[in-house]
């Protein structure tokens, strides 16, 4: 598990590194910061002096340089609109994105194995299509449709909560709802199929005319085997939850990572964009270890290719 | 005395959609189509037929996984049903089956003695002695060393894994036990030692035994009787001797001219070779008549028309074909 778990690792750093250069590189080629910064029609010669105290002026090949060794001694920028740290910036946002994130993620696992579990057990019968029919429009809903659907209904017509805005509780409860419907409808698709795989395994057969209890043969048997995909599903869901739900955060004004995202990008506020970036890569690339991880405890090949070694 | 196993007229049909033409609705498979025979305590019978003409069909029926279409199956004097009760789990283990796929019927995740131990605590959980002392034991009794035990099913060969599902069907000590095809899966050289062993087995705890396969030489080896399914029917029945040295019916006498012999001199010129025409035909249409007229070297109009009745040729064979009614019929009158 160790040499594992060590190969992961290496290949989670490469792709860090990948994603920031890319990100770097990008965010260069696409706009020129000082035009959005100071506007289109300043004068020239104070472009040039903004361009040339940010270090834009210099080589790209000299400004990642520049930017990599800022990184690695921990210095990740300063905002070109107010000189504030740029990942300070960023870390402000992510309580409010884990407020959003870490409730929904939980209601996504609570809601959408379950439901998955019951579909897959009621195979085409109504109960299975009632879950299937639901599960559907969960995930074809677009979350910007469902999030001003549920404005409109609860916040307009009802008047029961607040429309958007980052003052309690009650202001969560809707992007929260938001996120979960298309979650949770996505793991119960993942759920049944990889249930309805492992039920139609011989095994699955032999367990049950070895005389265990079907409950038993689901729980013992069926279950951990076809844990391995929800589990891959689930990891991407949370990398994504934890990266700030762009959409929805825009849509309720929730003031998380995703909403500080797409203005600074809207901004070419280059340093900002990065820290962003590099911290959701970050968190996307932990999560998927801990997925890894996961997979050996599920799956004893996996484990066994590097028990080998002790 | 009345046998362990005891089947009558069982049918199992399957409703198939056409995939070509959704109109024309729901055809019905015939997969066991009124298969009656009966094996008795402590005796093996071999049921054979090439690939999709109902073998294992057969396997689940008599073992109750899946629910019959029509006709009977005793065990012990009891019917067999497919309702999974308690007295249903109960029943499971005297009746244990040994798969085809040996890596399909492990569960990957478990260790091999786990698996081994599973059984014993479903249905032994107040036995004096531990789980797992009894599992431990049957594995060695199987041929597995204890190094094995702790492993994965992965970690195994091919013929170990079969020792060890072998295991896990023997640690109840059940008195029937199915196998579907059970060494078809391995490779040559671990098939005789696999066979070896089942049969060694099978007299030391007095195993009564359905074997499935389509290895007549296998089936020469370990059966005292043997039952030749053609399309969901018996179509020859008897002891192993009597079918596999005489058969009496046109398939039978293809099967058995097919087996490649050691020390023969050229066996594909063999000049005794039947070579049956064209593939077994689609149990959904099954053939008028007799169901194997259509590839039946010595079928008559008679044939393709009224079906045959089993006729009794010898004391312990019957056989389902007209050439035999006629014979009987001819010598009799």
């Amino acid at each position: 598990m160790g040499r594992y778990m060590l190969s992961r690792s290496l290949r989670a750093l490469l792709t860090i590194f990948l994603v920031v250069g890319f990100a770097f590189t990008i965010l260069r080629l696409s706009g020129d910061p000082a035009m959005m910064i100071l506007s289109a029609d300043a004068p020239p010669e104070a472009i040039a002096a903004f361009r040339e105290s940010w270090g834009l002026d210099a080589p790209l090949w000299q400004q990642f340089w520049g930017y990599l060794m800022n990184i690695l001694q921990g210095n990740f920028g300063v905002s070109m609109r107010d000189a504030s740290p740029a990942m300070g910036l960023v870390l402000e946002a992510i309580p409010a994105t884990l407020a959003l994130a870490l409730p929904a993620f939980a209601l996504n696992l609570l809601i959408g194995i379950p439901a998955g579990i019951f579909a897959a057990l009621h195979r085409n019968s109504w109960m299975d299509r009632v879950v299937m029919s639901f599960s559907v429009a969960g995930h074809t809903l677009p979350s910007f449709v469902l999030g001003l659907l549920l404005v409109l209904i609860f916040a307009v017509s009802l008047g029961w909560l607040p429309s958007g805005g980052f003052n309690g509780v009650e202001h969560a409860v809707l992007p929260i709802l938001t996120l979960t419907v298309g979650g949770a409808a996505v793991l119960a698709r993942y759920t049944r199929s990889s249930m309805l795989e492992v039920l139609g395994q011989p095994y699955i057969r032999a367990a049950s005319a070895k005389g265990l209890r079907w409950s038993q043969v689901v729980v013992r048997h069926a279950l951990p085997n076809a844990a391995l995909p929800i589990v891959t599903i689930a990891g991407l869901m949370f990398g994504g939850l934890i990266a700030g739900a762009v959409v929805v955060e825009s849509v309720f004004s929730w003031p998380g990572v995703g909403r500080l995202t797409v203005s600074a990008v809207g901004n070419r506020d280059l340093a900002v964009v990065q820290a962003a970036l590099l911290l959701i890569t970050v968190s996307m690339v932990a999560t998927n270890l801990v997925v890894d991880a996961i997979y050996c405890l599920f799956d004893p090949r996996l484990r066994a290719n590097s028990g080998a070694h002790h | 005395m009345t046998p362990l196993l005891n089947v009558k007229n069982l049918q199992r049909h399957f409703a198939v959609e056409s995939k070509k033409d959704w109109l024309a609705g729901k055809k019905i498979l015939r997969a066991v189509d009124g298969v009656t025979l009966s094996v008795q305590r402590g005796k093996t019978l071999g049921l054979v037929g090439e690939s999709g003409c109902g073998k294992s069909t057969m396997a689940k029926l008599v073992l109750g996984l899946i629910p019959a279409t029509g006709g009977t199956v005793e065990f012990d004097g009891k019917p067999v049903t497919a309702q999974r009760n308690q007295a249903w789990r109960a029943a499971r283990r005297h009746m244990q089956m040994v798969y085809q796929d040996p890596l399909g019927a492990l569960d990957r995740r478990l260790t091999v003695l786990e698996q081994v131990t599973e059984p014993l605590q479903i249905h032994d959980k107040h036995a004096e002695i531990q789980p797992v002392i009894t599992a431990q034991s049957m594995m060695r009794a199987v041929g597995l060393t204890d190094n094995l035990f702790k492993r994965y099913p992965h970690e195994l060969s091919g013929g170990q894994r079969q020792r060890v599902v072998l295991a896990r069907a023997l640690v109840l000590k059940p008195s029937l036990l199915v196998c579907d095809e059970p060494i078809s899966a391995l490779d040559v050289s671990v098939q005789a030692q696999v066979i070896n062993l089942l049969d060694d087995l099978r007299q030391q705890m007095n195993l009564t035994m359905l074997f499935i396969s389509h290895d007549l030489r296998v089936v020469r080896h370990i059966c005292d009787e043997v039952a030749v399914m053609y399309l969901g029917r018996i179509i020859e029945q008897g002891s192993a001797k009597d079918v596999l040295s005489h058969p009496a019916h046109p398939y039978t006498q293809a099967l058995i001219s097919a087996v490649s012999t050691p020390g023969a001199k050229n066996a594909t010129l063999n000049s005794g070779r039947i070579i049956l025409k064209g593939e077994p035909p689609n149990p959904v249409d099954v053939p008028t008549g007799c169901s194997f007229h259509p590839r039946c070297a010595l079928a008559t109009a008679h044939c393709k028309t009224n079906a045959p009745v089993t006729t009794q040729i010898s004391e312990s064979h019957t056989v389902s074909c007209h050439l035999h009614t006629m014979i009987h019929h001819g010598s009799g009158s």
